[in-house]
């Protein structure tokens, strides 16, 4: 036999027992609804129908001979036997999932000869088998696959859908099938009990405990359980979440040995609960550190057969109860194991209520690209029917006994199975030889294997300590093994270097001087200093400070015009002992003020001019340039005052996060000690030339002006003003010849943007902000090298740096600088394992002092370092960071950027980073904002490339990747952000974003074409909710799964388009569907003009004919409130799609609309209507109705004017006519878009049409995706029916009409708005409140539709009541 | 460019038809856009060379041309054409007998610029040959015609 599968065929054994016999009669289907515990299945496989995550498997290796007839029909009475395996699940015509069980079903039960095969490709092909999806549609759901190898070596493979067969029913399958074979092999009867209750009965049985009080008190309990903002689990991953969940997933069979298996066991037995309970609240443990979060929420599978009646059922009737941990790391562990026992308890009591249904009540807000309610599973297996195979599950390889199985002689296989459900699961509940053995099941999607491995020994060893010592507190279980601890404490901690001999910055300077005095050390202003010049003036203006009386110790503030003398004044401070605090002249008075102050300034050297231009407060002021003269006579050797590494050399002044800058003293030792680290990396030698552009103020100018003094080089320092200016400072960098040069992104970004080439000997040392890798991106190729520095001011400058080369990865932050050490903790300072983020803490040679005169600050930051020996100190960042597997770190942002909406924790970094990627976005911010108290908003500030930002193109393109709840709602364009004096983003300073502004999430926009107005109005009947904007979340809504699929069953009746329900968490605005649809169909698609605005009802339909604009949502508001046994629906202009189809003539309007009208309804009689314009095409429809001898039931006409002279509008301009159009287009969303014809005409001709659209897009009249042409189509529909209007010539017209006049339009054309010179008979007419545009409105609406209800009672009188 | 060709049949025979046709005094009572005809010559006898002065509404504006008879072939051609206005036009006639009937073939060109503005040319051949169809209803039931053949 060739290597072909085999199919074999339903044959029915005489053998087999008369009752399952019965089922082959040929009985119609049985439909039944989908029961709660399998609704939820269902949902996943229509978000992701080639998924295999809910795929139960059973492999074994058959190594005796096999009775293909017998196993074949073994298999066939199975299917036959169970009603689970004779179902499918098919959608009934209302769009709701049922099961149809089928009275007959061919067994699926395929032989594939396997001979040759290499064990590998065995089990590559059963992997393949098992994960090969199932078509809900098609039964069985159950597939039995026999590789055969040689006569007596098989490999059984059997895989089900779970939502026909949980891991009970397997067993019972799997049991059932070693009688049947047996027999049938020996050509025996078998006589199978029957099955007591088959699964349609617990399907009815369970819907009616659910209605029953009984299940009201089960969701009362899972409400409680269940409220407040729920915690999604932030487990980080190795990989970016992709925007929907794939369920792909992988397995990690683990072991614990027979020690600590025993010791577990003891642990239960002392603390009375079961070992299920001990190991979920270890795996809580485990969690709350790997997250730091204390309210995590963990599902578990419960087998639900709770009645006896089912034990022998095949069925779905697994369900998942969510548990619901809090775990505090000040906790003992046995405390928690408590808490669990407890909350286990009250969970299973309530276990019947189905996980499906609470995922649908509880989820307001379903993120897809988790699974809803919890992310980690713990699961306990133990099965009694499994007894004898346990091991078969057991994914560990070691030896095992065969097993005798109904004649075939059976050893493991263990195929993964289930892999994909959730984040992280972990299966226990097998035990052999005394070992618990276990599978971790993760999201091979977003973590890696050597993670996953990491989490299983972390697990074990947090096992090790809890059985060690389980009155521990949670925080201080031990987690990381000894080769772990060692790695990241140690390993990647390895930077010891030597310290250089100078002990002071100075000294390392005067080094330098004598090795190379000739050389230019720095020109700045108008001077140009060698090593000895500036050497000696530095130690001329000590000298002077010396005499002056200047004491070590003395804060001496720097206030300079940036130039020579700024270093010379660096210089000379140092050399007295004293710590020189940088003033610069550019920061605020007050800011200035209060720095001096607050460091008690004795002295500032300044320049006159600045000094004078300040005029800070009394402080004794030297001016190197005035004063020069007489400093000038002071000595120029080197002073020789003795000054310990300990001394500050400098306090700078930081953001504090009250709004008050802090000063950190930085001693010498730090400073040498970062400086002979800097030289060896990035490296700097004699022939660079540095260009210092940074503020003295801002720490990093240390590097740019004082590194290149140790090492021979040469600075040159730019002014503020070349420093601000792209073009000047582009200059400058190819004039001054420089080889480095330091900055914020922001300045990189600068010069980028004007349009900088690079310079190939220009090394780029880029750090003070994120790094962003579009930028490191831009600059790779234009420079030599890029360096992104990382480090506090409190730890001298930079502790980290990193050599960036191209790649995709968010850039890292490197590794420690000489001397100094990284942690990453968690909140309990605990080490956290690589890939977990916590928080970055430096230690080492370059921790500061401190902050000046802030003791506690002081003291809370800068910590005792508990992982070094002696009173080192490490200090407490604040930054969010990682290690990465290769010992290098990455930066996730601040921890305090770290923010909590409605229970998501969000990275704010995350969604910058997603708005940079759009081509219009230059830089992005976006913060967390509660300007009305309790009201927290995401609000994103981004600056564009250009004007041409719009707020919803960028809110569509995050919605392309981030789930709804990262969404800001607020999107605000701003020419340039506020920047701190450092040129950091001055978050603080952004402005409130305007209401107004780009349109909040909480503006109502009313749908604005034919497609959001069928997508609004099925909204509207499937979630009960009237209105429905165009931005509002379905899932905000009350939308749920069953709905969502529902929607989408919808959407295929009346766009025939098939979208996968998977697309309605990402496009989940009638906005966004709306824009998928077109793109989905094209624009042109022929749709019909008919628009249903509601479809059903017993009553004839009403037909609306759309004004002038052509669009029809001006009744959207109306037919809400229209008798609801009505059909109503609203022809809108076809030339709104194609304009080629624009009409200009009311009667072939008419004409046009009534072929259109007559395909829904044939024959009258009719009931039509129209507002404004459309009234009138609605009275030529009629009077052409009329002339073809059909009937006019009603003819209902609101506010609109007769054709007349008297009425038509005058003649116009082509400004006056852009102008109305405006003023059109938005009047029927209540909104207005007053363009005058003067500003119009400011606009040059082929810019008015841009003009207007860009106006009307930003009061949301438009589709965010409309442009030009569609604009233009609108243009030409308007100006057509503007035509029609015109040219008009009535006839009269005898059928029953009223007019529904605007009681408040303020235009008087009559009190029958001249129609009685059009008709010739009687015709209703009645007043309504508004003008002639509120009129539609929500407001006034209701009045409007009485009188349309009216016209029903007349046009169909009520028969007479009898008596 | 806006260019339309319409052919229909008159029920008339062709002298009568092609001398109400050729007289542009008649155009005000048979072209809805013609708000009135002024001969330069009145009284003198038609042919090519022979001006006007012509006035229309279209569209709300209003547009006074001088025009000239370009061809004048008694019974067989007419046309005509802007010497000056608001824009250029041109317009020529056949008539063909068709027994006590007459064919007429009319075809007519105009380049309206920038007059109608903002205006597509779509929509203004759209309402141009809304018109025109109006014109000739107009037309065939004043020369008694019965019925229109096609138009292009």
């Amino acid at each position: 036999m060739n290597n072909q599968a085999v199919q074999f065929s339903h044959s029915v054994s005489p053998l087999m027992h008369a009752r399952d016999a019965d089922y082959a009669e040929n009985t119609p289907p049985l439909h039944l609804p989908l029961a709660d515990v399998q609704r939820g299945l269902w949902f996943v496989q229509q978000v992701a129908p080639d998924n295999a995550a809910y795929n139960l498997v059973f492999a074994a290796r058959v190594i005796s001979a096999i009775d293909e007839a017998a196993f074949v029909t073994a298999v066939q009475t199975l299917v036959n036997r169970h009603a689970a395996l004779r179902t499918r699940i098919v959608m009934n015509g209302a769009g709701v999932p049922q099961q149809e069980v089928l009275s007959t079903v061919a067994a699926d039960c395929v032989f594939i000869p396997a001979a040759g095969w290499s064990e590998e490709t065995l089990r590559e092909r059963a992997i393949a088998e098992t994960k090969r999806p199932f078509d809900l549609a098609r039964a069985p759901l159950l597939r039995v696959c026999l590789f055969q190898r040689a006569p007596r070596d098989a490999l059984m493979v059997w895989t089900a859908q779970h939502i026909a067969v949980d891991f009970w029913s397997l067993a019972v399958l799997l049991d059932e099938f070693r009688q049947l074979y047996a027999g049938l092999a020996a050509g025996r009867a078998v006589n199978l009990p029957p099955v007591a209750s088959d699964y349609p009965v617990y399907v009815q049985r369970q819907a009616d405990m659910l209605a029953s009080p009984a299940g009201t008190r089960l969701w009362q309990y899972w409400r409680e359980v269940l409220s407040g903002d729920l915690p999604v689990l932030n487990l980080a991953g190795d990989y970016p979440r992709p925007p929907v969940q794939a369920y792909c997933g992988a397995s990690l069979g683990f072991q614990l040995d027979a020690e600590l298996t025993a010791a577990l066991h003891g642990l239960a037995r002392s603390e009375g609960v079961t070992l299920y309970v001990l190991l979920l609240a270890a795996y809580y443990a485990l969690l709350h550190r790997y997250t730091g979060q204390d309210d995590i929420l963990v599902g578990s599978p419960v087998a639900g057969r709770l009645h006896k009646d089912f034990r022998r059922t095949v069925g779905h009737f697994v369900n998942t109860i969510v548990l619901r941990g809090a775990v505090s790391g000040d906790s003992t562990f046995r405390e928690l194991v408590r808490q669990t026992r407890d909350r286990v308890g009250d969970a299973l009591r309530h276990q019947e209520y189905p996980f499906a249904s609470l995922v649908e009540k509880r989820v307001t807000e379903r993120d897809i690209s988790r699974p809803p309610l919890f992310q980690a599973a713990f699961s306990w297996e133990r099965l009694p029917q499994f007894q004898e195979l346990a091991s078969f599950f057991s994914l560990s390889d070691k030896p095992a006994q065969a097993v005798e199985f109904g004649g075939l002689s059976l050893l493991p296989f263990p195929l993964p199975q289930q892999e994909g459900q959730v984040d992280m699961a972990l299966e226990m509940g097998g035990e052999s030889d005394g070992e618990l053995f276990g599978v971790w099941k993760y999201d091979s999607g977003l973590f890696a294997a050597e993670t996953a491995a990491a989490l299983a020994r972390q697990f074990a060893e947090l096992l090790r300590g809890i059985v060690a010592d389980p009155a521990q507190t949670v925080a201080r279980l031990p987690l990381l093994s000894g080769a772990e601890r060692e790695r990241v404490l140690m390993e990647w901690n390895r930077s010891g270097q030597a310290l250089p001999a100078a002990r002071t910055v100075h000294e390392l300077v005067e080094q330098q001087v004598a090795r190379s005095p000739d050389k230019t050390a720095v020109t700045g202003g108008e001077h140009t200093f060698s090593y000895r010049v500036l050497n000696q003036r530095a130690n001329q203006l000590a000298h002077y400070m010396i005499e002056s009386g200047v004491a070590a110790g003395q804060h001496i503030g720097i206030c300079t015009s940036r130039s020579a003398d700024m270093l010379v004044a660096m210089l000379a401070v140092l050399k007295t002992g004293a710590t020189y605090v940088p003033l610069d002249p550019a920061f605020p008075r007050e800011r200035l003020s209060m720095m001096m102050e607050d460091a008690a300034i004795a002295l500032v050297l300044t320049h006159e001019t600045v000094w004078q231009a300040l005029a800070l407060p009394a402080a004794r002021a030297l001016r190197l340039d005035r004063d020069w003269p007489e400093i000038a006579t002071f000595a120029a050797h080197n002073p020789r005052r003795i000054i310990a590494p300990l001394s500050p050399a400098y306090v700078i002044y930081t953001s504090g996060s009250t709004g008050k800058p802090k000063g950190v003293a930085v001693p010498h030792g730090a400073v040498v000690n970062f400086l002979a680290s800097m030289a060896r990396e990035p490296g700097m030698s004699a022939d660079d030339v540095m260009l210092a552009v940074t503020t003295l103020s801002f720490d990093i100018a240390v590097l740019e002006l004082l590194l290149p003094l140790t090492v021979g080089a040469a600075t040159v320092i730019a002014s503020r003003e070349v420093s601000s200016d792209a073009q000047r400072l582009e200059a400058l960098i190819e004039s001054s010849g420089a080889t480095l040069m330091q900055a914020t992104p922001a300045t990189w970004r600068m010069l980028l943007s004007n349009g900088w080439q690079g310079n190939p000997r220009l090394s780029v040392l880029c750090g003070g902000e994120v790094l962003p890798r579009q930028l490191a991106d831009a600059l790779l190729p234009r420079v030599a090298a890029l360096w992104n520095m990382y480090g506090p001011t409190e730890t001298t400058v930079w502790s980290t740096l990193m050599r960036v080369e191209p790649g995709a990865d968010a850039v890292a932050i490197g590794r420690p600088i000489a001397n100094t050490q990284i942690y990453i903790v968690d909140e309990a300072m605990q080490l956290l394992p690589p890939g977990v983020p916590g928080e970055l803490c430096i230690g080492g040679s370059g921790v500061a002092l401190g902050y000046l005169n802030r003791p506690e600050l002081t003291a809370e930051k800068f910590i005792v370092n508990p992982y070094a020996s002696g009173t080192a100190r490490l200090y407490k960042t604040g930054d969010l960071a990682r290690w990465r597997r290769d010992g290098t770190l990455e930066c996730l942002g601040r921890l305090d950027q770290q923010v909590k909406l409605r229970g998501f924790r969000i990275e704010l970094g995350e969604i910058e980073s997603q708005l940079c990627r759009h081509p219009s976005v230059r830089q992005a911010v976006v913060t967390v904002r509660e300007d009305r108290p309790g009201d927290q908003r995401l609000a994103a500030y981004v600056v564009g490339i250009n004007d041409n930002i719009s707020a919803a193109a960028l809110k569509a393109h995050l919605a392309e990747t981030l789930p709804g709840y990262m969404l800001p709602s607020h999107i605000v364009a701003l020419a340039e952000f506020p920047l701190t004096p450092n040129g950091k983003v001055n978050r603080r300073a952004l402005p409130p974003p305007a209401e107004a502004a780009h349109g909040a999430d909480s503006d109502f926009i009313a749908p604005r074409d034919r497609d959001e107005i069928q997508l609004a109005g099925l909204w509207e009947q499937l979630l009960g909710v009237h209105p429905v904007g165009v931005n509002q979340n379905f899932f905000d809504l009350g939308g749920h799964s069953l709905l969502a699929v529902q929607l989408v069953a919808g959407i295929r009746e009346r766009f025939d388009v098939e979208l996968p329900v998977s697309v309605l968490f990402q496009h989940n605005t009638v906005e966004a569907l709306a824009r998928l649809l077109r793109e989905h169909s094209g624009e042109a698609a022929a749709a019909t003009p008919l628009v249903p605005l509601r479809a059903g009802g017993d009553l004839p339909a009403f037909f609306f004919m759309h004004p002038i604009g052509g669009t029809v949502f001006c009744y959207l508001a109306l037919t809400r409130h229209l008798d609801a046994r009505r059909p109503v629906y609203a022809v809108q202009s076809p030339g709104l799609e194609d304009a080629s189809l624009a009409e200009v003539s009311v009667p072939d309007l008419a004409r046009r609309y009534l072929e259109i009208i007559r395909v829904q309804q044939p024959q009258g009689p009719y009931y039509l209507g129209g507002w404004c314009f459309g009234g009138l095409i609605a009275f030529e429809a009629a009077r052409q109705l009329e002339a073809a001898g059909e009937k006019i039931a009603e003819l209902v006409m609101f506010d609109t004017r007769a054709p007349i002279a008297e009425n038509a509008p005058a003649d116009a301009d082509d400004a006056t006519l852009l102008s109305w159009f405006a003023r059109d287009l938005a009047v029927p969303y209540g909104k207005t878009l007053a363009i005058t014809p003067e500003e119009l005409r400011a606009v040059d001709g082929a810019g008015m049409f841009e003009y207007v659209l860009q106006r009307a897009r930003e009061i949301e009249v438009l589709p965010h995706d409309a442009d030009t042409a569609r604009l233009y189509r609108y243009f030409e529909v308007y100006l057509a029916n503007g035509i029609a209007l015109q040219t008009y010539e009535s006839g009269d017209y005898a059928g029953p009409m009223t007019l529904l006049r605007a009681a408040d339009e303020p235009v008087d054309y009559g009190p029958l708005l001249g129609w009685d010179k059009v008709v010739s008979r009687p015709f209703t007419l009645a007043a309504v409140p508004g003008d002639h545009n509120s009129m539609m409105y929500e407001s006034h609406v209701q009045a409007l539709a009485y009188h349309v209800n009216e016209t029903r009672s007349r046009a169909e009188p009520r028969p007479a009541l009898a008596g | 460019m806006i260019k339309v060709e319409y052919s229909y049949l008159v029920n008339s025979p062709v002298d009568f038809v092609f001398s109400y046709i050729s007289n542009p005094l008649n155009d005000q009572y048979w072209q809805a856009s013609c708000h009135g005809v002024e001969l330069d010559e009145p009284g003198a006898p038609l042919g090519e060379g022979s001006q006007y002065a012509i006035h229309f509404q279209f569209l709300g504006r209003d547009m006074p041309f001088t025009s000239v008879i370009t061809d004048y072939e008694p019974f067989q051609r007419y046309a005509y054409e802007t010497l000056s206005g608001p824009m250029h036009f041109k317009g020529s006639y056949r008539f063909t007998p068709l027994g006590h009937s007459t064919q007429i073939d009319w075809i007519f060109e105009s380049e309206p610029g920038g007059f109608f503005g903002i205006i597509p040319r779509s929509l203004l051949k759209k309402v141009l040959a809304k018109q025109v169809e109006g014109d000739i209803a107009r037309l065939i039931g004043i020369l008694g015609a019965h019925r229109a053949v096609s138009n292009a």
